[in-house]
C-alpha cells in the first residue's frame, strides 16, 4: 500500500490509487450488510463530530458564506443522510417475491468519481462519501482547487473512521493538487461520475463517456401570491436567502409579488432588514454582482454590507439582503439571473398569470429544471396545480424556505435528503430527483420462469339433447323475466320456419318478439347496421341468435353494436399476442340484453366461442371480433335443429370441428382441460361423421356430432386455434372455398408441417418448453384408436394422418386447392399477398410452430398442385433459397 | 529574404513590424519569435487560400532576413482597412452600415465551409488560458473546464476578426492576418471581437454585439458565455495595458451547486 502513502497530484499517482482502491473495492464489495451499516454508523458518527472544525476550515479557505450555517449543512449531511437510510439494504439479496420468481439483488457499481464544488465542499464531501459507504461504492474525489484542503479534510475524517470500523484501506480518496487533466483522466476511468458543480463540469462529466448524474444551475422564482401569510413568505424568504449568504442553489433569486400584497410584502421586508435600493443603487448592484451576464465570483456568497461596498453605496449595519425592485425579465437585466449571493430581484405582478409568465421567463434564463416556489393558501388548489403545470423545474415548492426545503426532509419528509439535486433533461441532467443512494446501485433482476394463470371460459348455461329448446327456452321467462326477444336468422332458415319453432314458446310465455333475417352466409356489416337500426326501435332484453356460424356471428355483432354504439370496429379488432393484454379492453355485456345462441349445423361452435367475424361490404375489410366478453349467456344445442343439415354442410362442417380440436389440442395455450374436451371432439367425429354424412337422418350420429362440435368450441375458445386455420382463412377469402374444406384440404399438410421435431421457429408462450407437436398429434391419434402406447409416435401420426386422409375421401373433400376450381394464374399472382395475411391472421400466434411467410408460401403451393408431403423439418435451404429468389429484387432495392 | 530599399513601414508591433515592399507585404518578426509560429501563420495562410469564396492574402515566402529574424512574404493587397473607414465615418449613418458589413463579413467567414485540418478553437483557448501568469489557479481551473468543454464547432473563427484586418479595395474586401484561425464555436469568435472592440474601438463594440446577435441569429447570452474564455486568453498574449480590464471580466463563478 505504498502507494496509498503519496498523494495524488499527477495522472501516475492518480493511476496507482485507482489500481489499489479497485482492489479494495472489490474486497468491499463482499461485505455484508451488517458490516457495511456497522461502517455507515461509524462514519456517520465522525462526520457529525467534526461539523464544527470542518464548517470553519471552509469558511476560511473558500472566504464564501456564514460559518454557522455550513455547521447546519455538515450536520445534516451526516445526521438526516444516516437516519434516512440507516435500515435500507444496500447488499446482496434486497427483495424476493417467490410466488412471483422476482429477485433483486443489490451490487456497488465500483468507482465513484465524485466532483465537488467551493460552495458546500465539506457538507458535499461527507454527504458522497457516507452514500457510497452505504452502498459499498469506492470513491474518489475531485476537489475544487478553491476548497482543496477543507474537502480532503471532510473525506479524510470519513475514511478514517470507516477504516477503523472495518473498511477496506483506501475506499476514500482525493486528488490533492486538482488540474484539468487529473479532472479528466478520473472522470474518464471511474465506474460513475456524480458531478456536481458549474454547467461545464456537468457537461465535462456527461461528455467523459463515464455514466455520469450531474446536476445543474437554478434560478429560483418565487411567487408570493395575494392570498399568502405575508409575514410566514417575507420571513421564509429571509431565512433562505440569508442562509450561507444565499450559496445554496435552490436559493430564492428573485421574488414576484402579486400586486394586493407589494407594500405588505415590502414593508415586512424592511422590518427584517432588507435594504431596498434606488434605480442608481440598483444599477450599481446588478453590474457589481453580475458581470458579462455571469455572477462575479468575489461576489459570492458574501453578507449583503459587504456587496454594497463593493458596489459603492452606503447601506445600514444590519442590512440583511439587498434588494432590487425591477422590472425586465430579460437576460440582459443582470437581476434576472442566478446570483448566489445575497441579493434579490423584486418584481411587481399584476395578477397571478402575470407571475406565472415572469416566473416562467426567469427560468428560462438559466433555472431549467432546478427549483421554483410559491407562497399562496393552500386552500387556492386551482392556482397551485396551475403553478405546478406551468414551471419547467423538477421541484416546486409551496411555503417553503427554498435553500433548507429544496434540499429535503427539512420542511418535507419526503423529499430524499440530498445535497445533489437533479434537474432532469431540462437542465440536462440524466435525473429529476434528489440524488440518493439507488442510483449507486446496480440491481441485479433474478427472474424465474413463471407460467402464465390460463382460464377456462364457457357459457354459463349450456343445454343440449335433442328436443331441449323448448324446454330451456322457458328460462327467459321464468329465470331471467325477458319480456322483448330479438331473434336474428338467415333468409333460409327463416323461410323454412325454423324461427315459428321459437316463436312459438316465446308467444305462450307473452314475450313480444321480433326477428330478423337478412343474414348472408358471409354475414357483412351492412346487415348488421340495418338489424341493429331494428334493434333500437325494438329494444329486446333477449336477442336469440340461430343459424350457422353466420346468423350467430351478427348476431353477437349487433348485441355488441346495441349494447355499445360508440365503440368502432377498428378498436375492437386490434390484433393481439395475449388476449389479456391486448391495448383495446372490452366494455362489459349483457348490460341491455342477454345473448342465446342456438346453432343448426355442427361446425362453427359460435355457441360457445368468443369470437365473431364480420366483413364490410363496401372495404372487403373483415374484422375479426375476439373477446370474452362476446360469450353468449345461454348456447342451446338442440339435435332437432340439426336433422336437416345437406351433405356439403355436413362434410364441411364435420371436417372444421376435427380441425377445431386438433388445432387447440397442439396449440402453445392447450391445457389439461381443453386437451380433455379436444380428445373427445375428435374421436366423436371419427366415430360419428361418416355415419352423419351418408345416413343424415340418423339420430345418433347428428347427436354426437352436435355434441362434438360444442365440445371442439370450447377447446378452442379457451386454446385457440393456428396455422391452419389462418391458411383456410386466407383460402376463403381470396378463392371462395367454403370453410370446411379450405381447413381439410390443408389438414394433414399443416399437421406434418407442425409436428416436425426441428422447427424454423417455435411458438413463444411461456407454457410452450420445447417443439412437441408430433408427439401431440400422436397422442390424438392413439385416442381415436390409431395406435397404442406400444406404438412410436411416428407410426401413430403416419396413421393418424391416415386415416384422416381416409375420412376426407369418405366424406367427398378434394385432393388439392386447384380441384376447387381455383385458377392457377389468379392463384400465383395473389399467392404472396395471400401468404403474408395468413402470417398476420389472428390465429397464427397459438400455432405450436412459428411460420415464415415463405414456409406459408411453400405451403400453399405444395397443396395447391398436390405435391405429396414429405418433411417439414427445417432443412436450412429450400425455403430460404425460394426466399431469395422471390425477394431478390425487393433485396436490391432495399440496399440502395 | 531580401526587402528591398523601397519598403514602407505600415505598422509596428511588440513582436512585429509589417513592411509594404513593391507588391508584397512582409512581416518582419522579433529574433525571438519561434520559427514555428511563423510557419504556423503561412500554413494558415496557405489553407485559408483553399477555403472557397473567401478573399486572403497569397502566401509567397517564409524565410529568415538578415538578422536570422523569421519574416512572412504575402502578396500585398491595395485598399484601406474598415478601421481607418469607421473612423472617419464616426457618428454618421455611414459608420452603421460599415459595422453591419464587418458583421455580414464576418458570418460569412463563419459560414464557409472550412478547410480541413485546422486547430480545434477549445484546444487553442485551453492551452492560451494555460500560459497565463499571475492568474489565480481556482480561476484558471474553472476556465479551463469551461473552454475544455466547448463543443467542437464546424465553422472558421478567424480569432482576430477586427476591422484593422479588413481590407477595402476594388471588388471584394480582403481577410488578413489568419494567425489566430481555429474551427470552433461562432458564438465564441463573436465574443472574441466584441472584446477586441471593447479594447480597441470601444464606441463599436456594443452596437456590434447587438448588430451580431441580430444578424446572426445568436442570443447574446451564448455569446457572453465566452468572454471570461476569450479574456483570458487574451492575457496569455502578454499585451500591457489592457490587463486589468481583462481580468476585471474572468472573475466569474462557474463553480456553484
Amino acid at each position: 500500500m505504498a502507494q496509498n502513502a503519496s498523494v495524488i497530484d499527477s495522472v501516475e499517482t492518480l493511476e496507482a490509487h485507482l489500481k489499489t482502491m479497485r482492489e479494495a473495492q472489490a474486497e468491499f464489495a463482499k461485505f455484508t450488510q451488517e458490516q457495511v451499516d456497522k461502517i455507515f454508523y461509524a462514519a456517520a458518527i465522525a462526520a457529525n463530530k467534526a461539523r464544527i472544525p470542518l464548517a470553519q476550515m471552509a469558511y476560511e479557505e473558500t472566504g464564501y458564506g456564514v460559518m454557522e450555517d455550513k455547521v447546519v449543512k455538515n450536520h445534516y449531511a451526516a445526521e438526516f443522510v444516516y437516519n434516512k437510510y440507516k435500515d435500507t439494504k444496500t447488499c446482496g439479496v434486497i427483495e424476493d417475491d417467490r410466488a412471483f420468481g422476482m429477485k433483486k439483488i443489490a451490487e456497488p457499481l465500483g468507482v465513484v468519481a465524485a466532483v465537488i464544488p467551493t460552495t458546500n465542499p465539506t457538507s458535499t464531501a461527507i454527504f458522497k462519501t457516507l452514500i457510497c459507504l452505504k452502498t459499498r461504492n469506492a470513491i474518489i474525489i475531485s476537489p475544487h482547487p478553491r476548497a482543496k484542503k477543507c474537502t480532503a479534510e471532510a473525506a479524510r475524517i470519513v475514511r478514517d473512521a470507516a477504516e477503523a470500523a472495518g473498511c477496506p484501506k483506501g475506499i476514500i480518496d482525493w486528488i490533492d493538487t486538482p488540474s484539468i487533466e487529473l479532472t479528466n483522466t478520473l472522470m474518464q476511468e471511474a465506474d460513475i461520475i456524480l458531478a456536481t458543480g458549474g454547467p461545464g463540469m456537468v457537461n465535462a462529466a456527461y461528455s467523459s463517456g463515464t455514466p455520469a448524474l450531474g446536476v445543474g444551475p437554478g434560478n429560483n422564482p418565487a411567487i408570493i401570491d395575494d392570498t399568502a401569510d405575508v409575514i410566514e413568505a417575507v420571513n421564509s424568504i429571509m431565512h433562505s436567502k440569508t442562509f450561507d449568504n444565499g450559496m445554496i442553489c435552490a436559493t430564492e433569486q428573485n421574488v414576484i409579488v402579486l400586486d394586493g400584497v407589494y407594500d405588505a410584502v415590502k414593508a415586512e421586508f424592511q422590518k427584517r432588514g432588507a435594504y431596498f435600493l434606488n434605480d442608481e443603487e440598483a444599477d450599481k448592484v446588478g453590474n457589481t454582482v453580475i458581470v458579462n451576464g455571469g455572477v462575479n465570483a468575489k461576489m459570492v456568497g458574501q453578507p449583503a454590507t459587504k456587496i454594497a461596498e463593493a458596489a459603492g453605496i452606503e447601506v445600514p449595519a444590519w442590512t440583511k439582503i439587498l434588494i432590487g425592485e425591477t422590472e425586465s425579465v430579460e437576460p440582459s437585466n443582470p437581476w434576472a439571473h442566478e446570483k448566489l449571493t445575497t441579493i434579490l430581484g423584486m418584481y411587481r405582478a399584476t395578477d397571478f398569470d402575470d407571475a406565472l409568465a415572469k416566473a416562467s421567463r426567469l427560468i428560462a434564463d438559466g433555472g431549467y429544471g432546478h427549483t421554483s416556489s410559491l407562497f399562496i393558501d393552500t386552500r387556492e388548489t386551482e392556482k397551485v396545480d396551475k403553478h405546478s403545470e406551468a414551471m419547467k423545474t423538477c421541484r416546486i415548492l409551496i411555503n417553503t424556505p427554498a435553500s433548507l426545503g429544496g434540499i429535503g426532509d427539512i420542511y418535507n419528509f419526503e423529499l430524499a435528503p440530498s445535497l445533489t439535486l437533479g434537474c432532469g433533461s431540462w437542465g440536462g441532467n440524466s435525473f429529476s430527483g434528489n440524488l440518493d443512494i439507488h442510483q449507486l446501485l446496480n440491481i441485479k433482476s433474478v427472474a424465474e420462469r413463471r407460467e402464465n394463470m390460463l382460464w377456462f371460459r364457457t357459457p354459463e348455461k349450456v343445454y343440449f339433447k335433442k328436443g331441449c329448446m323448448p324446454v330451456a327456452l322457458r328460462e327467459l321467462k321464468e329465470v331471467y323475466g325477458c319480456k322483448r326477444a330479438f331473434i336474428v336468422t338467415d333468409s333460409f332458415l327463416y323461410t323454412s320456419g325454423f324461427t315459428k319453432k321459437i316463436e312459438g314458446p316465446l308467444d305462450e310465455m307473452g314475450i313480444t318478439h321480433s326477428s330478423f333475417w337478412s343474414i348472408s352466409p358471409d354475414p357483412k356489416l351492412q346487415d348488421a347496421e340495418k338489424g341493429e337500426e331494428l334493434l333500437r326501435a325494438f329494444n329486446p332484453d333477449v336477442i336469440i341468435a340461430i343459424g350457422g356460424g353466420s346468423a350467430m356471428d351478427a348476431g353477437k355483432i349487433m348485441w355488441t353494436m346495441y349494447e355499445h354504439p360508440e365503440e368502432k370496429f377498428d378498436d375492437m379488432a386490434v390484433d393481439f399476442m395475449d388476449i389479456r393484454k391486448r391495448v383495446y379492453r372490452f366494455k362489459p355485456m349483457g348490460q341491455k340484453a342477454k345473448f342465446v345462441a342456438i346453432p343448426t349445423s355442427s361446425g362453427t361452435g359460435s355457441e360457445v366461442t368468443p369470437f365473431a367475424i364480420i366483413t364490410d361490404a363496401n372495404t372487403g375489410i373483415k374484422w375479426p371480433i375476439t373477446d370474452y366478453e362476446l360469450m353468449p349467456t345461454m348456447s342451446i344445442v338442440d339435435t332437432d335443429n340439426m336433422m336437416t343439415q345437406p351433405k356439403g354442410l355436413t362434410s364441411a362442417s364435420g371436417i372444421d370441428v376435427l380441425t377445431h380440436a386438433m388445432e387447440a389440442y397442439v396449440s402453445i395455450m392447450a391445457s389439461d382441460y381443453t386437451d380433455a374436451i379436444a380428445l373427445k371432439a375428435a374421436k366423436l367425429v371419427f366415430d360419428w361423421l361418416p355415419t352423419a354424412y351418408s345416413e343424415p337422418t340418423n339420430v345418433e350420429a347428428r347427436d354426437h356430432m352436435a355434441n362434438a362440435s360444442c365440445l371442439a368450441g370450447m377447446a378452442f375458445a379457451n386454446a385457440f386455434l393456428g396455422l391452419n386455420h389462418s391458411m383456410a382463412h386466407k383460402l376463403g377469402a381470396y378463392h371462395h372455398i367454403p370453410h370446411g374444406w379450405a381447413n381439410a384440404v390443408i389438414l394433414t399438410r399443416v399437421a406434418r408441417y407442425n409436428a416436425a421435431e426441428r422447427p424454423t421457429r417455435m411458438g413463444t408462450f411461456s407454457q410452450y418448453e420445447y417443439p412437441h407437436a408430433k408427439a401431440r398429434y400422436a397422442e390424438m391419434g392413439r385416442f381415436c384408436g390409431f395406435g397404442t402406447a406400444a406404438d412410436s409416435d411416428d407410426v401413430v401420426f403416419e396413421r393418424f394422418m391416415d386415416g384422416i386422409e381416409k375420412l376426407k375421401d369418405f366424406i367427398g373433400v378434394k385432393k388439392t386447392i386447384a380441384e376447387y376450381g381455383v385458377d392457377e394464374k389468379y392463384f400465383l399472382d395473389t399467392l404472396d399477398e395471400m401468404s403474408l395475411n395468413a402470417f398476420n391472421d389472428q390465429c397464427t400466434g397459438a400455432n405450436p410452430r412459428y411460420p415464415l411467410v415463405a414456409e406459408i408460401r411453400s405451403l400453399y403451393l405444395d397443396a395447391y398442385y398436390g405435391r405429396p408431403a414429405t418433411s417439414y423439418e427445417d432443412e436450412g435451404l429450400e425455403i430460404r433459397e425460394i426466399e431469395k429468389t422471390d425477394h431478390a429484387g425487393q433485396a436490391e432495392s432495399a440496399e440502395e | 529574404m531580401k526587402l528591398s530599399d523601397d519598403k514602407v513601414e505600415i505598422v509596428r508591433r511588440h513582436n512585429k513590424v509589417v513592411y509594404h515592399d513593391g507588391d508584397r507585404t512582409v512581416k518582419v518578426f522579433v529574433p525571438t519569435k519561434p520559427a514555428v509560429d511563423v510557419f504556423r501563420e503561412a500554413l494558415n495562410l496557405a489553407r485559408m487560400e483553399q477555403a472557397e469564396g473567401l478573399n486572403t492574402p497569397k502566401v509567397l515566402e517564409v524565410s529568415q532576413v538578415e538578422d536570422g529574424s523569421w519574416a512572412l512574404a504575402m502578396k500585398y493587397v491595395p485598399g484601406k482597412t474598415l478601421h481607418e473607414m469607421m473612423d472617419e465615418a464616426k457618428g454618421t449613418p455611414k459608420f452603421d452600415e460599415l459595422l453591419k458589413f464587418f458583421v455580414d463579413l464576418q458570418i460569412k467567414v463563419q459560414k464557409t465551409p472550412a478547410p480541413k485540418a485546422l486547430n480545434a478553437q477549445g484546444d487553442k483557448l485551453v492551452r492560451m488560458i494555460s500560459r497565463v501568469k499571475g492568474m489565480d489557479p481556482s480561476a484558471r481551473y474553472d476556465l479551463q473546464m469551461r473552454a475544455d468543454r466547448m463543443k467542437r464547432g464546424t465553422a472558421i473563427c478567424h480569432g482576430d476578426f477586427n476591422p484593422t484586418n479588413i481590407v477595402v479595395g476594388e471588388g471584394e474586401p480582403f481577410v488578413c492576418d489568419w494567425t489566430h484561425v481555429t474551427v470552433g464555436l461562432p458564438e465564441a469568435d463573436a465574443a472574441m471581437t466584441y472584446m477586441l472592440l471593447k479594447l480597441e474601438f470601444p464606441e463599436a463594440a456594443d452596437k456590434y454585439l447587438d448588430v451580431y446577435s441580430k444578424s446572426a441569429d445568436v442570443p447574446k447570452q451564448k455569446i457572453m458565455y465566452w468572454l471570461p474564455v476569450v479574456a483570458a486568453a487574451e492575457l496569455s498574449r502578454g499585451r500591457k495595458g489592457n490587463e486589468e480590464f481583462l481580468k476585471g471580466w474572468i472573475d466569474m463563478a462557474s463553480d456553484y451547486e
